[in-house]
């Protein structure tokens, strides 16, 4: 506990120093890799502590990016008004979505989260006037303090520090267990008295929400939102980077994202064949760590700790 | 103890290794950044484009650069996605240094490159989205040019083909996104001016990605139009013509079609089902026009590509490329607000004659060829090409 305690810290510490390092390529490339990371975390508390597929979770990625870049740009809200605004819309169409998906369980569940999921893709799609369509959504009105590089690194490092806290602090909570117990056994946890539905109505809300937030600092970096992002290859991808970095751990889905996103940028860098490396890559990881690379991590310190 | 050590070690050397710039822009350099999809959807339009501007730089090199200033490309896969073109813009920017975009494929790709591009004050030219949004004064900025022809132009020009045909009643089945949007608008609007008598009396439709298109087939069909304007574009037309030819589709009703059907790629790929009698687009065609600087543009993309009768994507990459390096000779700097000014009006000449970057909103004055897909009479090439065809210029055409 306490060694992790210190590693958290020495990490925060070292993220900090990042923009004194002076490259713009690196600052670019950290804050993408927070913001994803903190939506590999939000999807890992459905599969890894609820163990819920979801095949829609770029729903709510792309619901608050949208919802941030035309509250900010068509509506003209102050920043500070708009950013959570942004994320309460997610959290009230998670919570909306969620209370039909949870009717249903298993593949069942999953089949119906990529339809809502799609669904979404779709009114982004068509809804030329309001999202700028297939076009996208370009020139969004970001405030003049997060205009830089730098401040927005910072800014968004908070963010995803005290998200990543708040949702640590849910996991360790009464709550997070009862999570875990739905996930483990289903049908005890109901005889036990919990109801199942709505912890996972409430873990699907959260998921939600937490992906809002990455994605309304997702439009706030780019300055634009586009529809490709409500996609299912979305989905696909967070899903790919928590099982890539391990399910069984909470910090699991950061390493993920973190490997992902800078071998993605750098093998592309070097190969025009960038897919088939990725694919070989991916493959050699999940063939000799199949539990992700903090379950390996894990398993070579010795650790026991689940 | 130890290997948490090594790992500190091995995450300081990373961070120091990126942190410091391998590629700071020589001064003598013209670095351009190329964003052409090399894999997904748009690899075929992609790696064509990057040819064309890669064979202009290797010779603008082998002649000893612009001014003694040798070029440098740097190439990263956009993969036909806007947040990837997003990122890679910015790597190419902040990592390597350039001074230029050029590419962008997609119109979603082509306004995501110009949003890095304004707001990194970095020169892009788009080569191929045709979007007129980007240049509109909602979207437009200084950094921006287009090398490639817009909607309106492409809109525009079909209607005075449609004219030509002399159609009164006139049928639409175009795509339904954007690019559908801002043709069946451009189109429209100019047809109602060229030829006010002429009316739309059907419009279909098919969604973007079907495979099925029956339906608007069938309907397009009991219309009762004298003809059909399209945007089905070259990527997607064969399945298209596949289904509409045994309702004797082509047959019945006369076909203008945008989008690029006219390119000598699709016509290949087709073979003996690519429908005579059709009109329609291409960026260029290696069999016209017949003139010295085309000829000799033809016989370079002919060597270096090894194929005897070249696609017409190059050109566009080609054509890009010649914006920038134009840009930077006249300017005499690399300095973005020098080369802005320059390109601003500047006349070059490109391998479909000359160009004109207009100043007001920096598109260039790129016209389409359009023409009937006919048998081709050269015995060497036994594939469709476009006879009759000419250039509709697009001086009047792009607002």
């Amino acid at each position: 506990m306490n060694k992790s305690i210190t590693g958290t810290a020495l990490l925060v510490l070292l993220l900090a120093l990042v923009p004194l390092a002076g490259s713009r390529y690196l600052i670019y490339l950290v804050t993408e890799i927070q913001i994803f990371a903190l939506f590999a975390l939000s999807f890992n508390l459905l599969l890894g502590y609820g163990g819920l597929i979801s095949f829609g979770h770029a729903a709510w990625f792309s619901i608050g990016a949208y919802a941030s870049a035309i509250l900010l740009t068509t509506l003209g809200w102050p920043f500070l008004l708009a950013f959570p605004a942004a994320v309460a819309v997610t959290a009230l169409a998670a919570a909306l979505i969620g209370y039909f998906c949870v009717k249903l369980t298993e593949i069942y569940f999953s089949m119906l989260t990529l339809a809502f999921g799609q669904l979404v893709w779709a009114i982004a799609f068509k809804w030329v006037s309001v999202t700028g369509g297939d076009t996208g959504f370009i020139g969004v009105a970001v405030p003049e303090f997060l205009d830089s590089p730098v401040r927005f690194f910072y800014f968004s490092l908070c963010v995803v520090l005290l998200c990543a806290t708040v949702l640590w602090v849910i996991v360790r909570s009464a709550y997070g267990m009862t999570l875990v117990a739905t996930r483990e056994n289903r049908n005890r946890a109901e005889f036990i008295g919990v109801n199942v539905r709505r912890v996972q109505l409430v873990a699907f809300t959260l998921a939600g929400t937490f992906a809002g937030v990455a994605g309304a600092l997702f439009t706030v970096f780019n300055h634009s939102v586009f529809v490709e992002t409500a996609w299912w290859s979305t989905s696909a991808e967070v899903m790919i980077m928590s099982i890539l970095g391990g399910v069984g751990s909470f910090v699991g889905p950061v390493i993920g994202a973190a490997v992902l996103i800078f071998l993605d940028r750098t093998v592309t860098e070097y190969t025009q064949y960038w897919p088939s490396v990725m694919g070989v890559i991916l493959l050699a990881v999940l063939f000799f760590m199949p539990t992700g690379i903090a379950g390996f991590l894990n398993r070579r310190r010795g650790g026991t700790r689940r | 103890m130890s290997k948490k050590t090594t790992a500190l070690l091995v995450c300081a050397a990373v961070t120091a290794a990126m942190a410091s710039h391998p590629a700071l822009a020589e001064e003598q350099e013209i670095r351009i950044g190329a964003l052409y999809a090399t894999s997904g959807p748009c690899l075929i339009f992609g790696e064509s484009a990057l040819k064309g501007h890669q064979m202009l730089v290797d010779k603008v090199n082998a002649e000893g650069g612009i001014d003694g200033r040798k070029v440098v490309t740097v190439h990263r896969d956009s993969k036909c996605n806007p947040a990837e073109a997003t990122a890679a813009a910015r790597d190419m920017i902040a990592k390597d240094g350039v001074d230029f975009l050029v590419g962008g494929i997609s119109s979603s790709e082509g306004q995501a490159i110009s949003e890095v591009a304004k707001q990194e004050g970095v020169i892009y030219v788009a080569s191929i989205p045709k979007t007129t949004e980007m240049t509109s004064p909602e979207y437009f900025h200084r950094h921006l040019f287009r090398a490639a022809a817009n909607t309106n132009t492409e809109g525009k020009s079909a209607a005075i083909i449609v004219d030509k045909l002399g159609w009164d009643k006139v049928c639409t089945l175009l795509l339904d996104y954007s690019y559908g949007y801002s043709l069946d608008e451009s189109f429209t609007a100019h047809l109602q001016k060229i030829r006010p008598d002429a009316q739309i009396i059907n419009q279909e439709w098919p969604k973007f990605g079907t495979t099925d298109y029956t339906a608007y087939i069938t309907k397009t069909m009991g219309a009762g139009c004298d003809g059909v304007f399209s945007n089905i574009w070259g990527g997607i037309f064969p399945a298209f013509a596949k289904q509409a030819k045994p309702f004797g589709f082509f047959d019945q009703l006369e076909f203008v079609s945008a989008g690029e059907v006219g390119a000598p790629l699709v016509s290949e790929n087709m073979g003996k089902d690519m429908p005579a009698g059709i009109w329609t687009n291409s960026y260029e065609l290696f069999y016209y026009p017949d003139t010295p600087e085309h000829n000799a543009y033809v016989k370079e993309l002919k060597d270096y590509l090894g194929s005897e009768h070249p696609p017409s994507w190059p050109s566009t990459g080609y054509i890009a490329a010649k914006w920038v390096l134009e840009g930077v000779r006249a300017a005499g700097d690399v300095n973005a607000d020098a080369v802005i000014a320059a390109l601003e009006g500047l006349t070059i000449d490109t391998p479909i004659g000359k160009q004109t970057m207009r100043a007001s909103d920096h598109q260039a004055n790129r016209g389409q060829f359009w023409g009937q897909m006919s048998d081709s009479e050269d015995e060497s090439y036994p594939y469709k090409v476009l006879n009759p065809v000419e250039y509709v210029p697009a001086d009047d055409l792009m607002d």
